[in-house]
């Protein structure tokens, strides 16, 4: 595996990860937010 | 002059008078920004799906990626252009959005990812990649495309 390909593969999967966090935190905090406001 | 500074100025400019005395034009700006973020999410869609083997398998990922991306840049401008005529209009009221900044961050490195490693590395012969490499970077690609566009939703909404 060459160096541009090594760095791609880890700036990718350090992404997927960054905005899987991000999402889930977001979606939890609607739930969170319907929970509060309608039980 | 601090970001702050820097969005008052903008809203008092000629530009953000602009976009705030005529609605005509400014819902016309918005539609060309749509118009650019579906070009823009078609050739990611269409390069990303092709890489991951979804897409038009028989056509080369080479040719599909080459072709998209001059159209990636075209809807980029577009899109760049557009939206800074559009926050112009509600600069102060986009400075404290936290949507409006998720979206200029996810925005960056969106182009960078784009501009310093995904195109870098589709130029090759996508045969000598690594396949899972080249799934990563179109999961990526997706991904964070898809920040751009809810988020930039999302300020309507914030």
């Amino acid at each position: 595996m060459q160096t541009l390909e090594k760095v791609a593969a880890g700036v990718s999967v350090a992404m997927i990860v960054a905005f899987i966090v991000y999402w889930v935190v977001q979606i939890g905090g609607a739930l969170e937010m319907l929970r509060i406001a309608y039980g | 002059m601090s970001a702050l500074a820097f969005f008052e100025w903008l809203d008092a400019s000629l530009l953000g008078a602009a976009a705030k005395a005529y609605g005509g034009v400014y819902a016309g700006a918005q539609s060309l920004h749509l118009t650019a973020l579906a070009l823009l999410g078609g050739t990611v869609l269409v390069t990303d799906l092709r890489l991951l083997n979804i897409l038009l398998r028989d056509v080369p990922s080479e040719v599909i990626a080459e072709e998209a991306h001059k159209w990636f840049k075209i809807a980029l401008c577009v899109m760049v252009a557009s939206g800074v005529f559009m926050v112009a209009g509600v600069a102060q009221k986009a400075y404290y959005n936290e949507a409006y900044w998720a979206k200029m961050a996810a925005l960056l490195i969106g182009i960078l990812f784009v501009f310093f490693l995904k195109r870098p590395l589709l130029q090759r012969d996508h045969s000598t990649i690594t396949p899972w490499v080249l799934k990563a970077v179109a999961i990526a690609s997706t991904m964070v495309w898809f920040t751009v566009a809810a988020c930039g939703r999302w300020i309507g909404f914030s």
